[in-house]
C-alpha cells in the first residue's frame, strides 16, 4: 500500500473510533508521563554533579585528594608539577557552605580555585583569565543562586563557613550564557586565597586536578600516589560523580521502580482501551482480505496504526510528564547535599525523551498487536469474521493450569530472590507481578465461576446480569481487574516500604540526638549531619561559666571515602551516653560495642562499608584516614538513613587519625533541674560573641533530622498517589467503555422491560466484583512486595527499616483505588443504564 | 386486545420538513390473532412497533391494551408494561454470552420477581416446545443461529404476554427456519390466546398469518394480494 493510501485509509476510519482511540492514547501518555517526570527527577541530580565535575575537571584524570576536612599543604602542588609528564595541575579549595542574602539563605559548594584551573580545560572559569579571579577579592555567584539570595554584583552576602561568619562581595554574577549548565550548580567561586580566609585553611587546599600527557597517565598516577604516602587519596578526577551515584543509589532505584510500575498501569490502560476496538478491526482485516488483500498490506495498516498511536501518545506524554517534573516532581538533593555540591536544577536528558518515547511506542505496538494476534494468524476468512453474537474477546481461565503453574514458578523465583539475593528487588519485583498476573485471571475465573454457581439463588435480575456480563467480557474483564491489583500493589508495596524505612529511621534520629539535651554546631549547613570543623575553646571557655552548664564535650565527624562510598564518620565522646544507637546495631552486643569503642582502637561500621573494608566483627584493619589508623570492628550497624555507609569511633580516636583537635560539635549536659529549653536560652546567651555557632536542643535536631528524611521521601509517597490516581481513573475509563460496548445490549434488556435501576445496580456490582478481585489480589502481592522491598533496602543499601506488615497501607490503597474507580466507574454506568429502549432499534 | 388510533408520528430532521414515520394509522388485533405489518424498507414499521411498546410516545393518537391507554406512561410503567404483558422478538437476539441459553431465557421473569429455580421450572416446557430444551444449559456461541433466536422466542414468551411484537425476525434466517419460526408464532398466539404483531418485508411471511395491512410512508392500507411484489424492488434498492 503506498503511504498516501495508508493515510488516507486511517484518516477515514479513525473518525469512527476517535474515543477508544483517545483512550488508548491518554493510557499509554500517562505512564510515558510518569516515566519521564520520575526519570528526569532522578538523573537531574547525577547531571547537577557531572555538570559540575566537568566544569571544575576538564581534560584531567586524576586528582590527588585529601581525606579530611582540612586538606593538605599547598605546597605539594610544586611536587606534583615538577613530576614527568604532568602538563598542568590546579589546586582547589573545596568546602560545604552556607551564603545568607536578603531572600534568604542556601547552601552551597564553596569553591577556592586560580587561573590554573582555566588551564585543565573546564567550563568553570572558562573566559576568567587567572589574573581576573586573582585580582578580584569577591564571590562569583551563579545565577540560580544570586536570584534566590535576592543579591547581585557588587552587594555584599554573609558567608558561613568553617564555623565562621564573614561578610564577602559578590564580583560576578554568572549565568547560561556565561557557564552554560553550570549556572543551575549551586557552588560559589573564590579566589583560592579568599577561599583561604575565608575558610580559615591558610596555605592548604582540598584536592589537586593533575592532566598528564595522555601516554604518561599511568606513570604520573604511580608517581602521584607515592606521593600521597598513604595519607592523601589518589582518584580518577571525575569520581565525585561516581560516588554520588553511590550515595544516590537507593533513591533512584526506588523512583525507577515506580516508574516501571506507572509504566505499567499505562500500559494496561492501553491495552483495554485497544481490547474495545479489537472486533472493528477484525472486521477490518477480514474485509481487507476479502477484498484481496496480502497479508503485507494488513500488517501495514496495522503497523500504521500503532505508529500514529504512538507517535501521538509519546508526545502527549513527555509533555505531561514535563508538567509534571516541573510542578510536582522536583529534584530534590534532600540531605545528600550536605556532602555533595548537588543542585536542584533541572536537567532533560535526550536519553530520558528517547526512552520515554521508546517506552510509549513499545506500549502501543504491543497494545494494538496482542489483540489482533489470532486474527492475523488466520488462515481461513471465516476465522476472521466477526460472527457478530457477541464481542468475543476470548474465554479467561481456558489454560487455568498453565496459569497457575507460571504463577507459582514466578512467586517461587520472587521468594528465591528475597532470602538469597534480596539485592536484586527490581528483578523480584518484576516476577512478583508476573505471578501476580498471571494469578488474577485464575482467581477472577474461580470467582466468577462461584458466583456463576451461585447465580440461581438470588431473587434478582441484578447478580445474573452482572456474572453474565463479566464472564461475556473475558479477557476484558481481567484487563480491567489488573489495573486495579498493579495500581494496589504499587502502592501498598512501595508505601509499606516507606512507612517502615520511616519508622527505622526515626529512632535512629531520636537515638543520635538524644545522647546530650542540647548541641552546638556551626550555623548552616550541619543541622543534620555535623562534620564542619572549628575550633571549640573559645566556646568551651563561654560555657563554662554558666551556671546551668554542668559539662561540655567535644563531638568530632566528617565524612570519609572509603572505595566509592562517602561514608558519614561520627566520632562521639567517649563519655557519651549512648555513642552507638542500639536500636541500629545489627551485628554483635550493643553493651560489648559500647565498652570497646570507649576503650579505644574501636569502630563500628555500617554494613556496606564493613564490607568495603574487607573487615568482620573483630577484625584489625587499616582505616585510611588523614592519618592512617588500626582500629578493630566491634560491631556492624545500620547506616543511620545515610546511604553510602557510616563510621562510627570515640572522639578521642578520631583526633588521633584525623590529626586535628577541632570539633563538629559540641554536646552541652545541663545541671540537674535545668529544662532543655532553658538550658538552650542560657547557651544560645553564653555564646552570643560566637556568631558562627548555633545552639540547638536534642528535640529540634531531632526534628530536623526527621523533616529531611521525610521530605526526602515524600516524592515516593507522591508518586504512588499519582498511580493510584491514574489507575482509578484508567480504570474507570475502561470499564466505561466497556459498558459503552455493549450499549445494544443494554437498550435490548430495556426492550425486555428490565428497568434502568436494575441495569445500573448490574453495572455497579460487575465494577465492585472487578475492583474487589484486582484491589484484593493486589493488596496481598503488595504486602509480599513490601517485605521484599523492605529487605532489599535493609541489605542492600543498610537502612534502619523496621519490618511489619504494612496492612493498613494496604487497607487504604484498596479503599482508596475502589471508592474512585467505583465512584468514577458509576457514572458511565448510570448514563448507560438510561439508555433509551428506542436504541434497540438502530444498529 | 390491541387497539390503535389516529396514531402519528413525525421525526423532526436538520432540513425542516419532518420524516411521518407513522401518519394517522389506526388498527386492531384481537386476542389469539397474528397480524401482519407489511412495508417496505422505511415505511415506519419499526416505529410503530416502538410506539405500541411504549418505547416512545406518539405525537398524537391512542394505544389501547386490554382496553388501557399505554401511549403516556411514565418510564417506570412502561418498563413494567414491557415487561408484564409484552413480548419482542426482533432479528437481532442480544443473548449474553457469559449465561447459559435457559439463563437468558429466564431473564424477563427473574426480573419480574421470580426465584430463578422456579423460573427454570416455569419455562422448560415452553424451550421443550421450541425444541431446545436439550440445549438449555449450553452458552448461546454454542447454538445455531436458529436456536439462538428460538431461546430469543422463549425469552419473550415467558412472562404469557397478552402482546407480541416481531419485528422482522426471520431477517437472519434461511427459508427453511424462517418458516418453522413464522409457523411457531402464529401457533403460539392462537394457543395462548395471545395478540401478535409481525412487522416484515418478506412477502413470504404474509402465507402464515391471519390478517396483513400495508404500510407505506407512514400510511396503513388493507393489504392487497398484489402489493406483495411491488415493495420489493425499492427494498433492494435500498438495503
Ligand atoms: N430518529 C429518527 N429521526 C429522524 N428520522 C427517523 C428516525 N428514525 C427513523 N426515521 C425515519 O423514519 C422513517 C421510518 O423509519 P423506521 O425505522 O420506522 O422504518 P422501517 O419501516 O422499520 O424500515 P426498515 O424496514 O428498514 O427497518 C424512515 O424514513 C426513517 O428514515
Ligand atoms: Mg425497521
Amino acid at each position: 500500500m503506498s503511504p498516501r493510501n495508508l493515510v488516507w485509509f486511517y484518516v477515514r476510519r479513525v473518525r469512527a473510533r476517535l474515543v477508544q482511540e483517545t483512550f488508548a492514547a491518554v493510557g499509554i501518555a500517562i505512564g510515558v508521563a510518569l516515566l519521564f517526570a520520575v526519570l528526569v527527577s532522578s538523573r537531574s541530580l547525577s547531571a547537577s554533579i557531572a555538570q559540575l565535575t566537568d566544569g571544575l575537571v576538564g581534560h584531567a584524570q586524576h586528582q590527588v585528594v585529601a581525606r579530611g576536612p582540612h586538606g593538605f599543604d599547598e605546597r605539594l602542588l610544586t611536587r606534583i608539577g615538577s613530576i614527568p609528564g604532568v602538563e598542568a595541575a590546579a589546586p582547589v579549595l573545596q568546602m560545604q557552605a552556607n551564603v545568607v542574602g536578603p531572600g534568604g539563605h542556601r547552601v552551597v559548594t564553596l569553591l577556592g580555585a586560580d587561573a590554573r584551573l582555566a588551564e585543565l580545560g573546564g567550563t568553570l572559569l572558562h573566559g576568567w583569565s587567572g589574573g581576573r579571579l586573582a585580582q578580584l577579592q569577591a564571590l562569583v555567584l551563579p545565577t540560580s543562586v544570586a536570584r534566590p539570595l535576592g543579591v547581585r554584583f557588587g552587594q555584599t552576602v554573609t558567608l558561613e563557613v568553617a564555623g565562621r561568619v564573614r561578610q564577602v562581595t559578590v564580583g560576578a554574577v554568572v549565568g547560561h550564557d556565561d557557564v552554560g549548565p553550570l549556572a543551575e550548580t549551586p557552588a560559589v567561586v573564590a579566589p583560592l586565597q579568599l577561599g583561604q580566609q575565608l575558610t580559615g585553611m591558610d596555605g592548604r587546599v582540598s584536592r589537586v586536578f593533575v592532566r598528564a600527557a595522555p601516554d604518561r597517565a599511568d606513570a604520573v598516577k604511580r608517581a602521584l600516589e607515592s606521593l600521597a604516602a598513604g595519607r592523601l587519596d589518589v582518584r580518577p578526577a571525575d569520581s565525585e560523580a561516581r560516588l554520588f551515584a553511590e550515595a544516590a543509589f537507593p533513591a533512584n532505584q526506588s523512583a525507577e521502580l515506580f516508574a516501571g510500575i506507572s509504566a505499567l498501569v499505562g500500559f494496561l490502560f492501553a491495552l483495554n482501551a485497544m481490547l474495545l476496538m479489537t472486533r472493528e478491526r477484525r472486521r477490518l482485516i477480514a474485509e481487507l482480505r476479502m477484498s484481496g488483500y496480502g497479508l503485507r498490506a494488513v500488517l501495514q495498516v496495522v503497523v500504521f496504526d500503532a505508529v500514529v498511536l504512538g507517535v501521538v501518545a509519546s508526545l502527549m506524554g513527555v509533555g505531561l510528564g514535563e508538567l509534571l517534573s516541573l510542578h510536582v516532581f522536583h529534584p530534590s538533593p534532600g540531605y545528600l547535599s550536605i556532602a555533595f555540591p548537588v543542585g536542584n536544577g533541572r536537567t532533560v536528558q535526550a536519553t530520558t525523551i528517547i526512552l520515554a518515547v521508546a517506552a510509549g511506542m513499545l506500549a502501543a505496538v504491543l497494545a494494538t498487536f496482542v489483540p489482533l494476534a489470532a486474527a492475523l494468524r488466520a488462515q481461513a476468512l471465516d476465522e476472521v469474521q466477526d460472527d457478530g453474537l457477541d464481542e468475543r474477546s476470548g474465554r479467561i481461565g481456558q489454560k487455568r493450569w498453565w496459569l497457575f503453574i507460571g504463577s507459582a514458578a514466578c512467586l517461587a523465583i520472587t521468594t528465591a530472590i528475597l532470602v538469597f539475593a534480596p539485592g536484586s528487588a527490581q528483578l523480584g519485583m518484576g516476577t512478583l507481578v508476573g505471578s501476580m498476573l498471571l494469578t488474577l485471571p485464575v482467581v477472577l475465573t474461580s470467582v466468577l465461576g462461584f458466583a456463576y454457581r451461585l447465580r440461581r439463588r438470588f431473587k434478582s435480575v441484578v447478580p445474573m446480569l452482572a456474572v453474565g456480563e463479566l464472564l461475556s467480557a473475558g479477557n476484558r474483564s481481567v484487563g480491567i481487574a489488573a489495573i486495579a491489583a498493579i495500581a494496589v500493589f504499587g502502592s501498598t508495596a512501595i508505601e509499606g516500604a516507606h512507612r517502615d524505612l520511616q519508622r527505622g529511621l526515626d529512632p535512629n534520629a531520636a537515638e543520635l540526638n538524644r545522647v546530650a539535651p542540647v548541641w552546638v554546631t556551626p550555623r548552616g549547613v550541619s543541622d543534620t549531619l555535623p562534620t564542619t570543623p572549628f575550633d571549640p575553646a573559645p566556646a568551651i571557655r563561654a560555657l563554662a561559666r554558666d551556671p546551668s552548664v554542668r559539662a561540655v564535650q567535644v563531638y568530632r565527624g566528617s565524612f570519609l571515602d572509603v572505595g566509592d562510598r562517602r561514608s558519614w564518620v561520627i566520632a562521639p565522646p567517649r563519655g557519651a551516653r549512648d555513642p552507638i544507637p542500639p536500636t541500629q546495631v545489627i551485628t554483635g552486643s550493643v553493651g560489648h560495642a559500647t565498652a570497646l569503642l570507649r576503650s579505644g582502637g574501636w569502630f563500628v561500621a555500617s554494613q556496606a562499608i564493613a564490607t568495603a573494608l574487607g573487615a568482620h566483627v573483630g577484625d584489625a584493619i587499616t582505616l585510611q584516614s588523614p592519618r592512617p589508623t588500626r582500629l578493630r570492628l566491634a560491631a556492624i550497624t545500620t547506616n543511620f538513613g545515610w546511604s553510602p555507609g557510616t563510621l562510627v569511633l570515640n572522639a578521642d580516636d578520631y583526633a588521633r587519625a584525623w590529626a586535628t583537635m577541632d570539633a563538629s560539635a559540641l554536646q552541652v549536659a545541663l545541671m540537674p533541674g535545668v529544662s532543655a529549653q532553658a538550658g538552650l536560652r542560657a547557651v544560645q546567651h553564653a555564646l552570643s560573641g560566637q556568631a558562627a555557632l548555633a545552639a540547638h536542643t536534642a528535640r529540634q535536631r531531632e526534628d530536623a533530622a526527621r523533616a529531611t528524611t521525610r521530605d526526602g521521601l515524600s516524592r515516593l509517597t507522591h508518586i504512588a498517589t499519582l498511580v493510584l490516581l491514574a489507575a482509578a481513573f484508567a480504570m474507570a475509563a475502561a470499564m466505561g467503555g466497556m459498558v459503552w460496548q455493549r450499549r445494544r445490549r443494554l437498550a435490548d434488556l430495556k426492550l425486555t422491560g428490565i428497568g434502568s435501576r436494575a441495569l445500573w445496580h448490574g453495572l455497579l456490582l460487575e465494577s465492585a466484583i472487578l475492583l474487589g478481585v484486582g484491589c484484593t489480589v493486589g493488596a496481598l502481592y503488595g504486602l509480599y512486595g513490601e517485605q521484599l522491598l523492605g529487605r532489599a533496602l535493609n541489605t542492600v543499601t543498610g537502612f534502619p527499616v523496621a519490618h511489619s506488615i504494612g496492612a493498613t497501607v494496604a487497607l487504604g490503597s484498596l479503599a482508596l483505588v475502589t471508592l474512585v474507580a467505583g465512584l468514577i466507574a458509576a457514572l458511565p454506568g448510570y448514563l448507560a443504564a438510561r439508555i433509551p429502549a428506542e436504541a434497540a432499534f438502530r444498529d | 386486545m390491541l387497539d390503535v388510533r389516529a396514531l402519528v408520528k413525525h421525526y423532526p430532521t436538520a432540513g425542516g420538513e419532518p420524516v411521518r414515520a407513522v401518519d394517522g394509522v389506526s388498527f386492531e388485533v384481537r386476542a389469539g390473532e397474528l397480524v401482519a405489518i407489511y412495508g417496505p424498507s422505511g415505511s415506519g414499521k419499526s416505529t410503530l412497533l416502538m410506539l405500541v411498546a411504549a418505547v416512545m410516545r406518539p405525537d398524537s393518537g391512542e394505544i389501547l391494551v386490554g382496553g388501557h391507554e399505554i401511549s403516556r406512561l411514565g418510564d417506570r410503567d412502561a418498563a413494567r408494561y414491557r415487561l408484564h404483558e409484552v413480548g419482542f422478538v426482533s432479528q437481532t437476539f442480544h443473548l449474553i454470552s457469559g449465561l447459559s441459553a435457559i439463563d437468558n431465557a429466564i431473564v424477563k421473569l427473574v426480573g419480574s420477581g421470580m426465584r430463578p429455580k422456579h423460573a427454570q421450572q416455569r419455562i422448560t416446557p415452553l424451550l421443550a416446545r421450541l425444541g431446545v430444551d436439550s440445549q438449555a444449559e449450553r452458552a448461546p456461541s454454542e447454538l445455531s443461529m436458529g436456536e439462538q433466536q428460538r431461546i430469543a422466542i422463549a425469552k419473550a414468551l415467558s412472562t404469557n404476554p397478552s402482546l407480541l411484537l416481531a419485528d422482522e425476525p426471520t431477517g437472519n434466517l434461511d427459508t427453511r427456519r424462517s418458516r418453522a419460526v413464522l409457523a411457531l408464532l402464529s401457533e403460539v398466539c392462537r394457543e395462548q390466546g395471545t395478540a401478535g404483531v409481525l412487522v416484515t418485508h418478506d412477502p413470504e411471511a404474509l402465507g402464515y398469518v391471519d390478517r396483513a395491512y400495508t404500510l407505506r410512508d407512514g400510511r396503513l392500507g388493507e393489504h392487497r394480494p398484489d402489493d406483495t411484489h411491488l415493495p420489493l424492488l425499492p427494498t433492494l434498492e435500498q438495503t
